[in-house]
């Protein structure tokens, strides 16, 4: 009889031996991150019993599909879309990693309703939280581009732009068009710059359109390194 | 060595909540020896014990005192029911499978391998008249061919013991002849048969011995021989008379 | 012992045709084809979106569909068993009951696999004609749902084994099923400094013994940007899933050693 007790013990210890290493997992703690109820109290109760069942990338994409309903109802557009932020939290706070939602919400922020602010708070959260997603690097930058600042802000604005740029140009997979937006980024900047620095930036976008041409992600990117560099007579034939 | 031996055996439900217990006392002292290849009748009223003594023979439930050993041995060991064979009252099978695949899955329990399992299963059926609807579901099969396949699942391992609970119960005239052929049959080639039947005149014929529950004890256990007269009016006597001095 | 594996394989090839005929589990496999199939139709409704509703909405309802199964699998075959009696036959055999629930929950792991299997394969080729992107951790995800399904099964048999009616037992799944998705909330309780010592000695026995699905669910990571398969991760909830199962099917097959019939 002991024995047979022992054997009924001991697969049962193990179970909680292996569930101990399983949380104790460096990476378990980062698929699992604490549920944010407090930030995400204005949820449906239904929304929030789903997520607890482990089903919040399911009810993330839930809640996108209410935020878009939302946006294309012409009653919302007469109140500015009040509620359109405290949905894009209650979404970015269950799922950080749902990249889409930043992206056109921003834009709509950026374009639409002209609050340049809450857009680059949108996308830079989105950029803490998906440090590798270029494309939110690239809108970034556009953003910045597109802003109506006095010259000196426009200065520091581009130049932290075209860095975040220069970050995403880095990253693997990136799109090549994004080679040459950087390129046109080096030359906005030097023909705001100072002689001191245009010297260098004229460098940067050089030392760029020589990489684009003797390492070109695409043939479009080597005729347009070609191009410039023939231009400033650096390339002869 | 008797087929089937059993001490002082006594059975007690419990049910009820864990507030309230009630207690039904099945089978009080029962005493029962049968031999090998003999034929015991066991006869009763509804609720007599018949089922709950089977039950205990069988390993299906334990007893609450006494002992049982059936060959010789413990039943609740798996090992040791090897050589018997049961046979319910109204035998229920999964009602998605055929008879030749529930048959070949009891020959692989008597540790048969598959193709063995398959062949007498084969046979089995030829013998109860079920071939042709071998792989017919089961859910399409009336009592009496349900009954069939029970007594077709008795003939897989050449057992030595056969429970038989209610054989004939469902079957028509002509199939409950056949099914009291098969018990001669298996009488003839020296098996052991426990067999409970409301159907007296057929225990009166099948049996070498009978035994009688009444309220879970065994009042009367003796050769069919010594029955004298019509076997219902015996049992009915011999039930009242029991009542009487009770 | 070959002759034990032999007993086990017939009970398991017995409950798996049992199960994958029965008119009711194929009418479930059915409504959830349908169901998934229906996730490629409110995709229209999440522009930018449209491959991660597919999928995600394809993976819960496979892991719900997939609980279901196990559930009606198991309190059909029950009910044929013990109410219906069948068992009385098989139990005769020289066969022992743990033999027979071993066989048995093989029976309907195989089943339930068979069926989840089934589901995403309708996901993935819903998936390839979409052009939805599935990375490697869409792997992970269903190994995930497969452990979940597992344990589910192991509990799900142990309290249809043990309770006194299987209505009861039914429920008792279903409510250990919504627990072990809350199971790694209880954290949050043990480690804060206004709980009550005897509240956290509690709710630390809770959160050992209670099965944990959080750490099974590799769903809501799917599109972590880069794509993550965490191999030691998973195998490590892999071994606690099959342990954790092992477990109730030996405490399954002890109570059901113990059963009156």
């Amino acid at each position: 009889m002991k024995k047979a007790y022992l054997f009924l013990i001991l697969p049962a210890f193990a179970a909680i031996f292996a569930l101990s290493f399983t949380r104790a997992d460096r990476d378990y703690a980062s698929l699992h991150p604490p549920y944010p109820f407090t930030e995400t109290l204005s949820m449906p109760y239904y929304a929030h019993a789903f997520s607890f069942m482990g089903f919040r990338a399911a009810v993330s994409d839930f809640l996108w599909m209410d935020i878009v309903q939302y946006i294309g109802d012409p009653e919302n557009a007469k109140t500015k879309y009040a509620e359109l932020y405290a949905k894009t939290e209650n979404l970015i706070h269950l799922d950080p990693n749902f990249t889409f939602p930043y992206l056109s919400v921003s834009g709509i922020y950026m374009f639409e309703l002209k609050d340049p602010a809450r857009a680059l708070g949108l996308i830079d959260r989105g950029i803490e939280k998906n440090p590798d997603y270029w494309v939110l690097q690239l809108y970034r930058a556009a953003y910045v581009y597109q802003m109506n600042f006095d010259a000196s802000n426009k200065l520091s604005d581009l130049e932290r732009a075209a860095l975040r740029i220069e970050k995403a140009v880095d990253l693997k997979g990136h799109p090549p068009m994004l080679e040459r937006t950087l390129g046109s980024f080096y030359l906005k900047l030097a023909e705001l710059s100072s002689l001191g620095r245009k010297k260098h930036w004229m460098g940067k976008a050089v030392r760029l359109w020589a990489k684009m041409y003797e390492f070109p992600s695409e043939e479009l990117n080597r005729k347009y390194a070609e191009k410039h560099l023939r231009k400033y007579g650096l390339l002869k034939n | 060595m008797d087929a089937i031996k059993t001490k002082k055996l006594s059975k007690t439900y419990v049910s009820g909540n864990f507030w309230v217990r009630k207690r039904s006392v099945a089978l009080i002292n029962v005493d029962l020896t049968v031999k090998e290849k003999q034929v015991f009748g066991l006869l009763g009223l509804n609720g007599a014990g018949k089922t709950t003594l089977m039950k205990i023979l069988l390993g299906l439930v334990s007893p609450s005192s006494g002992k049982a050993l059936v060959l010789g041995k413990d039943i609740r060991e798996a090992s040791n029911r090897k050589n018997i064979a049961y046979l319910p009252e109204m035998p229920y099978f999964p009602r998605y499978l055929t008879p030749r695949e529930i048959l070949t899955f009891y020959g692989r329990l008597y540790e048969l391998s598959h193709k063995e399992s398959k062949a007498k299963a084969a046979e089995a059926l030829q013998t109860v008249g079920l071939y042709k609807r071998a792989d017919s579901k089961l859910r399409e099969f009336s009592k009496g061919m349900l009954q069939r396949v029970g007594i077709a699942s008795l003939l897989l391992n050449d057992a030595k013991l056969f429970f038989l609970d209610e054989p004939t119960y469902g079957l028509d005239p002509l199939a409950a002849k056949e099914m009291r052929d098969i018990i001669l049959g298996l009488k003839k080639k020296g098996k052991t048969i426990l067999l409970n039947s409301h159907q007296i005149s057929e225990v009166h014929k099948l049996c070498d011995r009978i035994g009688i529950l009444h309220g879970g004890k065994m009042i009367l256990d003796i050769p069919v021989s010594k029955v004298k007269g019509n076997m219902e009016d015996f049992f009915v006597r011999t039930v009242k008379k029991y009542e009487r001095t009770d | 012992m070959k002759e034990r594996i032999e007993k086990i394989l017939a009970v398991a090839g017995n409950t798996f045709k049992e199960c994958v005929r029965h008119r009711i589990l194929n009418v479930l496999l059915i409504f959830a084809a349908a169901m998934i199939g229906g996730s490629f139709l409110i995709r229209e409704l999440a522009p930018g979106a449209e491959d991660r509703v597919l999928i995600d909405t394809g993976l819960a309802l496979t892991e719900i569909f997939g609980f279901l199964t196990v559930v009606l699998s198991l309190f059909i075959t029950s009910y044929e068993e013990f109410e219906m009696r069948n068992i009385w036959i098989t139990l005769t055999k020289p066969v022992s009951r743990g033999l027979f629930a071993a066989g048995k929950f093989a029976g309907i792991c195989l089943t339930v696999t068979v069926n989840t299997l089934l589901m995403l394969s309708l996901l993935l080729l819903l998936a390839r004609i979409n052009s939805a992107a599935v990375n490697t951790s869409f792997i992970a995800a269903s190994i995930g749902i497969l452990l979940t399904l597992y344990v589910s099964a192991g509990f799900t048999m142990l309290f249809m084994l043990t309770s006194t009616n299987l209505t009861t037992g039914t429920l008792f799944s279903v409510l250990f099923y919504l627990i072990g998705h809350l199971t790694q909330n209880l954290k949050g309780l043990i480690t804060s400094p206004k709980t009550a010592v005897a509240v956290k000695f509690t709710a630390s026995v809770f959160y050992y013994v209670l099965p944990d699905f959080a750490a099974f669910n590799f769903r809501d990571q799917i599109y972590l940007s880069g794509g993550v398969f965490h191999y030691p991760l998973l195998l490590k909830a892999s071994a606690y899933g099959v342990l954790y199962a092992l477990a109730c099917l030996l405490i399954a097959g002890f109570a059901f050693s113990k059963k009156e019939l």
